[in-house]
Order: C-alpha cells, then structure tokens, then sequence
C-alpha cells in the first residue's frame, strides 16, 4: 500500500464517504430478504472504488443508498459529512444508470441541460455549462441529435455528461458500459479515466467486469452475495495514469488473477 | 451514424417498388368492378330485360335505377351529380366537411376532458381501482347504442345545432382516449423516475419535462383510434337527430328515397373523410412529437 | 386522540361502513323524496365516495376477487346516487328512468328482451362475424404467403378497416333486406379487415431464427403454419376477435337504426325513443352492455387459456 507510486494527495482525516455497520434488509417477518450486512467502507477524496462481485451480492443496492435511492435498515452512511438525503438535496453526486436513460424527446444537449434546468438556472448559462460538458466527453458535433440518433457508447457518453453537469464531487456509476460490445467498453474505460484524472472526481462504479475494474480504480471492492457483504478490498498499485500499454502490465494481471481468487472465495461463502 | 443520410437517399427507390403492386392491385379491382356489378345485378336485370326497358342484359344491368353494386360509370355520374354545385349545402362536400367539423370539435372536448380524467387515474390509485374498470368495460361495449338517447336528452335540454352531435362524437371517443392519457403518464421507466429523484426535481417538472412527453406518443395513437370512433358516433347522432347537413342526414335521405348509387357514393366519401382525419392527426402527431424516428 | 381518530378512518372495516351508510341513505331517501333532499343527497355520494378511497387504496392484494369490488362499490353507490337525484328532482321517467325502473323493465319484458338478444347477437353478430373472421383468415395466409399480396392488398385493407359502419349500415339493408341477414352481412364484411391486419401481423410476428429452425428440419412454405405461425399469430388473433366483437355489436346495433323486423336490441332502442318508453329503452341497453360484456369475458378467458405463454399475459 505504501508503495502506491504518486498517490493521490487526499490523506485527509474526513473520508468523503463513510459506511459503518450497514445493513439493508426488504420485507419483514418470514418473506425477510437480507440484502446486505455488516458493511464498512471509507471512500477518500480523489479514490476511483469500483464493486464487484457476483450478480445479488447487493453492490448496486449499495450505490442506490449512497444516492438516497434506497434506504438503509441498520448501520450509519455520511456522504461528504451528511447524511444520503441532505447529500442528494444538495446534489453533491452525479449518478450513470445501467441504461442511459435519456429524454428521447431531447437532444443531446437538451439532455446535459435537464439538471441544470432542475436548479433553474438561466437557459443560457446551462446551455454553455451543457456544451462544456459535452465537450469534456468528446460528443460536440452530436450536440443537436436525439438519443435515436446516437450509438450506445454515444448515449452513455451524454449520460456521463449529464451526471457532470452540475460539476458534482461525486460520481455513481452503476454498470454504465454493461450493455457495449467489449471494443468500445475498452474506449469507453479509457476515455472515463481521462476524465476521471482531469476532474479530480471521485467516483464510485459498480460493475461485472474485472479487467475493467483493475484498469480504472484505486481500490476495489470485492462483495459476495447471501447475504450480501464485502469479503475483501485490494488497493490497486498500478500508476495512477493508466494508459492502453497498462493493460500489459505484469502487475495488471496479478491483480486480475487477486479479483478473480477474491471472487472465487466470495462464491464459495 | 450515416443511417440517417442513407435512408434519405434509399426511400424515393423503395417508395417506387412499393407503389406499383398497389397500382396492380387497384387496376385489377377496377377492370373487375364492371363483371362483379354485372354478375350481383343478373337478376333484376333480367326483370328489367323482361319488362323491356332496355336492350342487352349488359345494358340493362349498367343502367338499373337501384342497382346493388352500381357500374363505374353510374358511380362516377351520382358522385358528379352530388358535387354540383361544389358548395351548396346538399353538395357532398359541404356535407362530409360539416360533420369532420362535428367529429374534431367532439375530439378536442374529449381530449380535454379526458385530460382531467387521465390525470386523475394515473395519480390517485384508489380512484383508478374505483373507474378504470367501467371505463375500460365502456370501450368493450356498443356505446352508439346509447346515442339515440342521448339526443334525445340533449334536444330536452335545449342543446341545438352543431352541439349535441360534437358531443355524442366526443363521448365516443372520450373512452380511448382517457385510458390512453392514463396509461401514458402511469408509463415512466423507473431509473427515468430514479433520474428525477436524484435532481430532487419537483413533482410539476416531472409531469410537465418527463411523464407528459413520454405519454405523447401514446395519446397520439390513441387520438387516431379514438377519431374513428368520433366519427361513427358523429354521423349516428345525425342519423338520431333532425338535421338537414353532414353525412348522416345525406345518408337517411338516399336510404329514404331508394337511391342505392347515392348511398355508395356517401359510403366512399365517409371512407374518404376517416382517411383525411386520419391524414391530419398523423401529420399532428408529427408536429407535436418532432423527436421521434421516422421511417 | 385526533390523529388516532384519523388512522382509524383510514382503516377498511370504517370506509366500508360508511359507503354502506351512504348508500342505504340514499336509496331511503329516493322513497318519499323530498324536495329540500337534492343537497344532502350530493353530499351523502360525496361522502360514499370519499370511502371508496380507503376501500379500494389497500396493499394489492392477489384475489383477482379484490380487483372486482372497487368498481363495485362505485357502480353501487353511483346507481343509488342517481336514483335518489332523479326521485328527488321529480325527472319524469320519458325523459331518464330511474335505474329501479330500468331493472323492472328488464325483468318485465324479459321475453322480448331476450328475443331481441337472440336476434342481435346470436344471428347477427356471432354468425356474421364467424364468415368475417373465416374469410379474414383465409385473406391473411394468402397475404403472408404472397408477398405481391403484402405489399399490394393490404394497403386496401388498412384503408377499407377506416371505413364508418353507418356509412355502410344502409347500403347493406337496401341491398339485402331488413331481416337478420342484412345485419349479418355487414357484420360479416366489418369484421374481415381487422382480422387480416392483426393476422398478417400475428403471423409474421414468428422470428426469423425460429423460421430458420423449421428450415433446418426440411419445413418450408405452408408448413410451417400449424407449427409457429399460427400459435405466435395467436395473442394478436385474440386482439382482433376482441375488436372484431365490439365492431360486430356497433354494425348489427347501427344496421337495425335503419332497418329490422321487429326485432333486434338496436331496432328496440332506436322504436323505444320515439315511444318515449324510456325504461324499456334503459332495459334494451343494459342487456345490450351485460351481454357484450360476458362475451368480451369469455374472449379474455380463452386468451388467458391460450396464450399464457405470451409475456403480456404473465
């Protein structure tokens, strides 16, 4: 861990993200599901976390109370010092869906604007704050068109603009390249990375893949399922400026084959 | 990224090779129409034959007074005649344009309603579980049966002219649309509504930025179907009524006096107008819904 | 003690009391209807209303039973609503019947009304739609066999289903007679269009891959009918019956306005209204809704029947 070469210069005392004790549990009585338990996690400024685990291992109910999309039964959550819901009210998180979820009766830029129109700022302000953001992932000539119009990794692109628009500190990001062929998820996962170093975001990103999770994070956190819980969390001491030579890596296959081991003992709990 | 370009250069070729078995097939319904009216009015031509009013039982057949299925040309010539003059209130196009008239006017105050109606069904469940059965069980059931009455009603109460058949028209279609606004502002994808929560957006931005949008569509098509209900319960209430315009006062008056050609004639012209509204609500639907694709 | 008040108006075992209470009020006071009572009878449906709210709001539960007694409630209190307005109004029944006097006349006339039934739907619409159906069939394999057919047939097809019955209904009766078979015809020629669209869609609604998979045991062409086109045809054959009953009902209903034997729910409302003979006319619709609605049942039941494997149905 100490060997992280060029770490981030985020050791401060207060994590971003503090989960101790959590627990999330649907139904009562004998239909009682326990979705997730025992959870601690600490998330620094600056960190890149990605989940990963088994499909009902709870990481995207995770991510969905970090947002205040769902609420937790037990433990504590604070998210940039409040609380989920103060956290949301002051949309202090941008959050990706699976899908890209956009406004098929809005184009692109319509779409990157919808937040800001939320906050109702001045319709010129937000259509120069959307043509920024559109820029940052690259799609400012697809500005005009509408989501029918786009690629998947186009539609996901304006998504991930759209969660910037307000220039949050947090980013949620719920398996946004899932549904792309595994070309453009390498662009993608390239492309959000680059992001990710000249924004000084932090993020949080649940997904399937494990290439995908040594490329991009800092840590990842490996969950098993029934319940669901966190059996284990690898630092990642790849350089943090990652490029396509980084997939070659001795060391980025070292940490896949940890994943993988880390996943392997998650299935057999 | 090049579909959209491509399509527009490949659709005048496609549109070419789509055109001409339609072109066949209505030539081949033409040249047919002579034999088939020929063959359906053997028989009173033979009575005419046999009476001697004409020569040739072709002759005789082309020429009836009351045919079943009238000949080409005697279509064309009733039709001519119930043009002339093109805008006298007995032509057929005042007539088929006054009870258009009636059916939009009906349309709009169905659409309006049921835009309460639709809105309090998607949003009150208590209130959807309470109606939405009947409303959907009206759908399923004869309503005309009830227009009769209902002019019947109306006539009591002093509601005269244009009125009472806009709103026998409207009533028809106030079912389908009312189920189509309901159905469209319940229909919201539920990561759109995690979207929505996630900016904190207020319930009025949802309805008016998202749950309106994404019913359009829907309402829209449902505007189509529920405009040829309209348009039956328009022309029933001129049946139901005393009225001396739109199409179902000309249809009464043809039925009345035996004319059979006149009655085809009125026949296509009602065919003629379900296909403009139909014409107009889809070029409405265009412009009220600019985002969507277009095949 | 005022929110525990209100949790336990919330509760069920209240709401349905006070339905029930509002309900029998109404109907007491539509006995010897007094002038003053319009008001208070508003507000008791009012009220009876607002209980429906709780009674119908509940947790979804899985009795299909449960679905049905919402609308009950509605349709009970709504009868009783405007029974007690009309009593009390004094509205003269050539104008609205009351719903009591309604029921009475369907009871009373039972014979006739039945006969008229018999006439409308039995002869009428359901051998009329038998052929319609038969021939739309028929037109919709031809159709999906012969592409020149596509392209060229079903235009007319999309454009003759836009046709108004009323506009038909007379040239059906000069042409063929005021007896049942008129009735029958247009039934008959109403009923084909949508059932070769729906079928056409239903029928090339077989994927291509399972098409390959017929293939690739040597079936081709109208063989593979009975094996996938006309089960996946199925869900959209059910939409068109469904359309096709109610097409059926207006056209035999609209088809006896103009011309009948005597006979025939549409020529008993259409005779009944210029008698001013209201309830009879009340009647003849309540038979022509009760049964329309039981045949439009027995449709839902076979689909669910049939086609429980189509993802709208689970």
């Amino acid at each position: 861990m100490s060997a992280v070469p060029e770490s981030p210069p985020s050791a401060d005392a207060h994590p971003l993200v503090d989960i101790s004790g959590l627990g999330k549990h649907y139904g009562s009585g004998t239909e009682r599901h326990l979705a997730l338990t025992g959870v601690d996690l600490t998330i620094h400024r600056g960190d890149f976390v990605s989940l990963i685990g088994p499909s009902g291992c709870g990481k995207t109910t995770l991510l969905r109370i970090l947002a205040d999309l769902e609420s937790i039964t037990e433990g504590s959550v604070s998210v940039g010092g409040l609380s989920p819901r103060e956290a949301r009210m002051a949309r202090l998180y941008g959050y990706v869906f699976q899908a890209p979820t956009l406004l098929d009766w809005r184009s692109a830029l319509a779409n990157v604007m919808l937040p800001l129109q939320v906050m109702g700022r001045p319709k010129a302000e937000a259509r120069k704050t959307a043509l920024e953001r559109l820029e940052q992932v690259g799609l400012t000539e697809a500005a005009r068109r509408y989501p029918w119009q786009l690629s998947g990794g186009q539609q996901q692109r304006v998504s991930i603009a759209r969660a910037l628009a307000l220039d949050p500190e947090l980013l949620f990001m719920d398996e946004p390249f899932g549904a792309l062929d595994e070309i453009t998820r390498e662009r993608m996962n390239q492309d959000l990375h680059d992001l990710w170093l000249r924004t000084h975001k932090t993020a949080v990103f649940v997904t399937h893949s494990i290439a995908e999770a040594v490329f991009l994070s800092t840590r990842i956190v490996v969950m098993s399922a029934n319940p669901g819980g966190i059996t284990r969390v690898l630092d990642v001491d790849l350089p943090r400026e990652r490029n396509f030579e980084t997939r070659s890596l001795p060391r980025f296959f070292e940490l896949v084959n940890e994943v993988h081991e880390g996943l392997r003992d998650a299935y057999a709990v | 990224m090049s579909t959209a370009a491509g399509a527009g250069t490949a659709m005048p070729l496609k549109r070419l090779i789509g055109i001409w078995p339609v072109a066949a097939v209505g030539l081949a319904m033409l040249l047919l129409w002579p034999l088939i009216a020929f063959l359906v009015n053997l028989p009173a031509a033979r009575e005419a034959l046999a009476q001697g009013g004409c020569t040739g039982l072709y002759a005789c057949a082309s020429t009836l007074n009351s045919p079943i299925l009238p000949a080409p040309l005697q279509f064309l010539d009733g039709a001519a005649q119930m043009l002339n003059p093109l805008w006298g209130r007995s032509s057929l196009l005042f007539n088929a344009l006054y009870t258009g008239w009636e059916t939009l006017l009906g349309l709009l105050l169905a659409l309006f309603v049921s835009f309460f109606t639709g809105t309090l069904l998607a949003f009150s469940r208590p209130f959807e579980r309470a109606t939405l059965p009947w409303i959907v069980a009206s759908q399923n059931v004869p309503i005309i049966a009830l227009a009769p009455v209902l002019v019947v009603l109306l006539g009591r109460f002093g509601v005269q002219g244009l009125l009472p058949k806009a709103l026998i028209s409207g009533y028809i279609a106030f079912f389908a649309l009312t189920v189509g606004v309901a159905r469209g502002l319940a229909s919201l994808d539920p990561l759109r509504l995690d979207l929505m929560r996630s900016y904190c957006a207020s319930p009025w931005f949802v309805y008016w930025h998202v749950r309106l949008p994404v019913a359009l569509p829907l309402i829209m098509t449902n505007l189509k179907v529920a405009a040829a209900g309209a348009l039956v319960g328009a022309i029933v209430a001129e049946l139901s009524t005393v009225t001396f315009s739109g199409l179902g006062a000309m249809l009464l008056a043809r039925y009345y006096a035996g004319d059979i050609i006149g009655l085809w004639v009125v026949m296509a012209a009602s065919g003629l107008l379900g296909i403009a509204l139909y014409a107009l609500l889809s070029l409405l639907e265009r412009v009220v819904t600019p985002w969507s694709p277009r095949h | 003690m005022v929110s525990q008040t209100l949790t336990l108006l919330r509760k069920p075992p209240l709401a349905f009391g006070i339905w029930l209470a509002c309900t029998a009020a109404l109907l007491a006071l539509s006995g010897p209807a007094p002038a003053w009572a319009g008001t208070p009878a508003l507000l008791l449906g009012l009220a009876g209303a607002l209980a429906i709210g709780p009674l119908a709001g509940g947790p979804t539960r899985r009795n299909p039973l449960a679905a049905l007694l919402p609308p009950f409630y509605s349709g009970v209190l709504a009868v009783a609503l405007i029974q007690a307005l009309l009593e009390i109004h004094r509205v003269p029944s050539g104008l609205i019947p009351t719903p009591l006097a309604m029921f009475q006349a369907a009871w009373a006339d039972r014979a006739l009304l039945l006969q008229d039934s018999w006439q409308t739907f039995v002869l009428e619409s359901l051998s009329g739609m038998a052929v319609g159906i038969a021939i739309g069939l028929a037109l919709a394999v031809l159709i999906v066999r012969v592409r020149f057919f596509e392209r060229g047939l079903l235009p007319y097809m999309v454009m003759l289903a836009s046709l108004p019955v009323p506009a038909m209904a007379p040239l059906a009766v000069a042409a063929a007679g005021t007896g049942w078979g008129s009735k029958a015809l247009l039934v008959a020629v109403v009923t084909i269009f949508p059932t070769v669209i729906n079928g056409v869609r239903g029928m090339q609604s077989a994927s291509p891959l399972s098409l390959d998979l017929l293939r690739s045991y040597g079936l081709e062409g109208l063989r593979t009918f009975a094996p996938l086109r006309l089960p996946a045809a199925l869900p959209f054959l059910f939409t068109a019956l469904k359309i096709d009953l109610t097409l059926a009902l207006i056209s035999a209903i609209v088809g006896e306005f103009f011309g009948s034997p005597g006979q025939g729910l549409g020529f008993r409302i259409k005779f009944e209204v210029s008698m001013f003979n209201m309830p009879l006319v009340w009647a003849a619709i309540l038979y022509t809704t009760v049964l329309g609605l039981a045949l439009y049942a027995l449709i839902v039941v076979l689909e669910r029947r049939l086609t429980f494997w189509h993802p709208s149905m689970r």
